[in-house]
């Protein structure tokens, strides 16, 4: 019977090893005209979603136009950035990578991007950079550029319109008429707005920077310390707090509440508004019909000055010790190029990199509108989002001290962020 | 007399409980997982939740089932895995004889060595292996995670081998000697096939290692043929959101096939698992 079962096994292991021998990648003995470039990413290219659709036809696009084929490492958004610093560290990077903007300065840190001012120098006039719309904060370092954005994830305050103007309402402009809106949608039994705390998925900096630069404070400090215990974020935190029990617009359980989940809580109709990324519009769009959402500027201290949305994304950069670096400079420069980037904001939804893009009747249709807006906002009020290389530790941080500074009607917000102040300066210190 | 007898069934009673709180403990998990995987999307997200699905939905296994690359995970995942059992039991299953059945200098202290390893967690080794496969030119092969998978596994099957073979009398394979074998044919045809219960247990541990193991897919792999399952359910992870409907369809699917075996092979395996460490120690 033993016997039986071990040569089943390795019969089946014999079977196997043919087809992985088959299957496995066979070094091409032909000489390749174009170079294939390894492009790592966490999206595949063609498949069904809208970002994968336009990734698709982008590369169908710069194939055709170059010669140049891509071959793409797709793993997990979240695992992006330390595995493209061990690829690096290891001499075995890929041609051109994905880099969160939030995790931009880290990478620097770590020395892992090569600079792409010797290329901007040969390539580019000054009519192209102007057309950025970030062009001086995107991807700098050190007075140099390492990486381009391409696309843009600004925040704004998403409503229910539906349940909006059920109850008469307008959006609110500033954070009095954001109290008077609350209270008149938790008055008709809603859950009026979520945010989220939790630290087991640290997000709160997305809401917290416009809120705190909205009152004319800042997160850090020029010389990257803690700021944000300073006045404005101390009124930051208060007003969250005051949402909760003086006002009773957000349930005490926001404390513990996961970003994904007041996403998906804002998509099944459970609450009235929340602040959330442009990235997610599509998804809450499919799930709760366009007709039934309403955009607004989050709102300031003054109706006239709303908070200014912060601007986070993906950006592309060229690993050091790509194997072929002029290649890849092409693929991004076609990849926020013009022609690339129409199609990453009609087919994947995408915020635009370029001015130039605004100028495609796609944005004067009504499907077209809703990323205008977006353009406009950040175009007008828009501020790069925070990304120290601590940027983890600062937004688990600053989703701790909040948690704690809501989780007890009597906490002490200012002996709370002062401590927290304490802490994330060490941290900085201690680099 | 009576009133003992009330107090074993009371103490059976919350024994029974006690075991009845456990395996809900541990169903109730995926038992949601498998509630999830047939629901819509809008019924996923109503509140309050539906303890039981409206009407059942196959979407979300359709969906999965019909993505090429999720196929091609399942097929990775059984070829690590299969390699994986197959060298983690012939390392084991010689190594444990050795050890058992000769004696030779600082045998103790190499065995303790042995298990001393496996107390350096895998975070720890995920670099340096990174840069051995990179140096081996095994990156992104199958043959990098079987040898990574097995060497991590087989301290802990050689000692569950070793304490097996303990409990098997010398005497036998002295009388396939007398008949006419010699060590390596009394080996195979006398000793493995009464190793039945151990290595069933071997392989199952090292089956549900390799099959739901995650960090090491996903650092010594890169291109999208070679990820494995896990490293595969991680995808429905987006920074749009978490995509419960396919992500939970596809962690059940990915479930059955070690349920399957350790269904077929589960008495065995305690068997193996009970005299190779507690009867045989």
């Amino acid at each position: 019977m033993m016997r039986r079962l071990l040569l089943v096994m390795l019969g089946i292991a014999l079977l196997m090893s043919s087809f992985v021998f088959a299957s496995g990648k066979q070094e091409s003995s032909q000489a390749e005209e174009a170079p294939t470039i390894v492009f790592q990413t966490f999206l595949t290219p063609g498949k069904d979603s809208p970002r994968e659709k336009a990734w698709g036809q982008i590369i169908e696009r710069f194939t055709a136009k170059t010669g140049i084929k891509v071959e793409t490492n797709i793993m997990p958004w979240s695992e992006i950035d330390p595995q493209l610093i061990l690829s690096v560290q290891s001499g075995n990077p890929p041609d051109v990578s994905f880099v969160r903007d939030k995790s931009f300065l880290r990478a620097m840190r770590a020395n892992v991007l090569m600079s792409l001012d010797d290329f901007i120098e040969r390539d580019y006039d000054e009519s192209r950079k102007n057309d950025y719309l970030l062009w001086d904060q995107d991807g700098v370092y050190k007075g140099k550029k390492y990486a381009f954005h391409m696309h843009y994830i600004p925040v704004a305050l998403y409503m229910r319109k539906d349940l909006m103007e059920k109850a008469g309402l307008e959006a609110p402009r500033s954070w009095d008429e954001f109290v008077k809106v609350g209270k008149a949608l938790s008055s008709q039994g809603n859950i009026a707005y979520l945010f989220a705390v939790s630290p087991a998925q640290p997000t709160a900096l997305d809401y917290l920077q416009p809120m705190i630069e909205g009152r004319g404070g800042k997160v850090l400090t020029e010389a990257g310390k803690a700021g944000f215990q300073q006045e404005a974020g101390v009124e930051t935190y208060k007003f969250l707090k005051s949402l909760i029990y003086d006002h009773g617009i957000s349930p005490k359980s926001t404390a513990t509440i996961k970003y994904d989940e007041v996403t998906d809580a804002f998509s099944a109709g459970r609450v009235a508004m929340v602040i959330e990324g442009a990235h997610r519009y599509k998804r809450i769009v499919n799930a709760l019909g366009e007709e039934n959402i309403m955009l607004a500027r989050i709102p300031g201290v003054d109706v006239s000055l709303p908070s200014p949305t912060s601007v986070a994304g993906w950006n592309l950069g060229i690993p050091r010790g790509s194997k072929h670096p002029e290649a890849a400079w092409e693929f991004i420069k076609f990849a926020t190029g013009t022609e690339a980037q129409i199609i990453y904001t009609k087919v994947g939804g995408q915020i635009p990199v370029l001015k130039s893009v605004l100028n495609d009747q796609y944005f004067r249709s009504e499907e077209g509108a809703i990323a205008g807006w977006f353009v406009e906002y950040m175009n007008t009020a828009g501020s790069l989002a925070i990304g120290p290389p601590t940027y983890s530790q600062l937004n688990e941080l600053m989703s701790v001290s909040l948690q704690e500074a809501l989780s007890d009607a009597n906490s002490d917000v200012e002996k709370i962020l002062a401590q927290s102040a304490e802490k994330y300066n060490s941290i900085v210190d201690s680099q | 007399m009576k009133a003992r007898s009330s107090h074993t069934t009371i103490a059976r009673i919350g024994r029974h409980l006690l075991l009845l709180g456990f395996v809900v403990i541990i169903l109730a998990p995926f038992l949601w997982s498998l509630n999830t995987s047939l629901k819509p999307l809008s019924e996923i997200l109503s509140y309050p939740p539906t303890l039981f699905p409206a009407k059942i939905f196959l979407g979300n296994y359709i969906n999965v089932l019909s993505q090429n690359e999720f196929r091609r995970f399942i097929l990775n995942s059984a070829i690590v895995t299969l390699f994986s059992v197959i060298l983690t039991l012939l390392v084991s299953l010689f190594a444990g004889y050795a050890a058992a059945r000769y004696n030779f200098p600082a045998k103790e202290f190499l065995m303790l060595l042995l298990l001393a390893g496996m107390a350096i967690g895998r975070f720890a080794n995920v670099i340096p292996l990174y840069f051995l496969a990179i140096k081996l030119k095994l990156f992104d092969t199958y043959l990098m995670l079987v040898l990574a998978y097995s060497a991590f596994i087989t301290p802990l099957i050689t000692w569950l081998m070793q304490s097996y073979f303990k409990t098997i009398p010398v005497a036998i394979e002295e009388a396939a000697k007398i008949d006419g074998c010699n060590t390596w044919k009394s080996f195979w045809m006398v000793v493995v096939p009464i190793m039945k219960p151990p290595i069933v247990a071997g392989a199952v541990i090292t089956m549900s290692r390799a099959w739901n193991e995650f960090i090491l897919a996903l650092t010594l792999t890169r291109s999208s043929d070679m990820r494995t399952l896990p490293v595969g359910l991680h995808f429905f992870l987006t920074d749009y959101g978490v995509e419960w409907g396919p992500l939970t369809a596809a962690s059940i699917l990915s479930i059955i096939p070690i349920l399957i075996v350790f269904l077929w092979l589960q008495r065995y395996f305690l068997q193996g698992f009970t005299s190779g460490t507690l009867g045989g120690s």
